[in-house]
């Protein structure tokens, strides 16, 4: 007996003995899709608003018909392949499906899979979804600590570098430039690669965690190896408020005390920052001093 | 929805799921078998499942996931 037709057994068998349901409701309804519920409040059936998904609340039904419904909901798993998901991880599933699958990801995944690590790569897809979350104004913490949590600092590079648009701006324009080269490899590839994701791509990423002290420290680190990479800029990234306060009054901390450092961009989009300081390759002498 | 046979849940009924399933949670909140509560389930990359952190069930010898966004990639990727 397959998963439907034990439901509707199971629907039958509740309708004989309880006058909470009306029976009207499930006939001729055709049910598409299942919702397992445990609910003092709820009845133990019930039809969504969106009327083809039935709810049942194990909650309201007794030991031997909640045990039937548990070896069903087993069987379908096993036997008929159901997929067996809590309501907001088929939520994130259904909406990252969506966005993983749009031409703004397939633009920046399809350039990079055959090059970078394929660790690498689930990082960037999770990490083009942590932005379309983001440009819809939704928090992300979350789903950061996720990617963290799985790949690492590496991952939080990946997602930084990639919510600031690195991706798409720096290391796949430096790919296809590399493959016009006729002696072009993914092994020449690689090491720039791997140091661009390693320097965080020259930039600097202030996180809230990082005091004042902490974000001078991390510029000067970076401004030192920028000047070893022959870069005469360095770009600083920030979201949110407390983060765009903390760039400005440090940048501005920073140009007052080091001649020859010039703030060349500052672009603040709603409640992210972007500045780009621009130097001589002689301001590394000066850096010990700050 | 990105599979047309689906039962979802909510999460006050996880445990009842995993009932379902013979498995239940020990002192420390994670999935083991009711039948030998020493066994805690693992998830497909080999991790420990907290039932705090319980996304469901596929099958492929039982594939018992997380909910965070790396697990449910990995799990997209199992339903294309």
């Amino acid at each position: 007996m397959s998963w439907r037709e034990k439901v509707k057994k199971f629907i039958d068998g509740l309708i004989k003995i309880s006058v909470e349901i009306d029976l009207r409701k499930f006939v001729n309804i055709e049910v598409k899709n299942y919702h397992i519920t445990s609910s003092k409040e709820n009845p133990p059936l019930e039809l969504a608003d969106d009327k083809s998904t039935l709810r049942i609340n194990l909650e309201k039904v007794d030991e031997e018909q909640r045990k039937t419904l548990q070896s069903a909901i087993r069987n379908a798993v096993e036997q008929e392949d159901y997929l067996l998901i809590e309501k907001s991880s088929v939520e994130i599933l259904s909406d990252f499906k969506e966005i993983d699958s749009s031409e703004e990801v397939k633009k920046i995944i399809e350039p990079l899979k055959d090059f970078i690590p394929p660790q690498d790569l689930q990082a960037l897809r999770a990490s083009m979804y942590l932005r379309k979350r983001f440009q819809g104004k939704e928090s992300i913490q979350n789903l950061k600590n996720d990617i963290v949590v799985k790949f690492g600092d590496r991952g939080r590079r990946i997602a930084n570098l990639c919510t600031a648009g690195y991706f798409e701006k720096t290391i796949i324009p430096l790919l296809e430039e590399m493959k016009t080269d006729s002696g072009f490899s993914k092994e020449k590839f690689q090491p720039i690669y791997e140091t661009i994701i390693a320097e965080s791509g020259f930039a600097v990423f202030v996180s809230a965690r990082m005091t004042g002290e902490q974000v001078v420290s991390s510029i000067r680190e970076k401004i030192k190896a920028n000047i070893k990479y022959g870069l005469k800029h360095i770009n600083i990234h920030g979201i949110g408020q407390m983060n765009v306060k903390k760039i400005r009054e440090t940048v501005e901390e920073l140009l007052s005390k080091l001649r020859g450092l010039e703030k060349t961009i500052e672009n603040k989009i709603g409640n992210t920052i972007y500045v780009r300081l621009e130097f001589q390759p002689d301001l590394g002498k000066a850096l010990p001093e700050i | 929805m990105p599979n047309d046979n689906i039962i979802t849940f909510d999460k006050v009924a996880r445990d009842r799921i995993l009932g379902a399933f013979g498995l239940t949670t020990d002192a420390e909140g994670y999935i083991v078998e009711k039948e030998n509560p020493k066994q805690r389930v693992l998830s497909p990359d080999g991790e420990e499942i907290s039932a705090e952190d319980f996304a469901g069930v596929k099958k492929g010898s039982l594939l018992f996931f997380r909910s965070d966004l790396p697990s449910l990639i990995e799990l997209a990727d199992r339903l294309k």
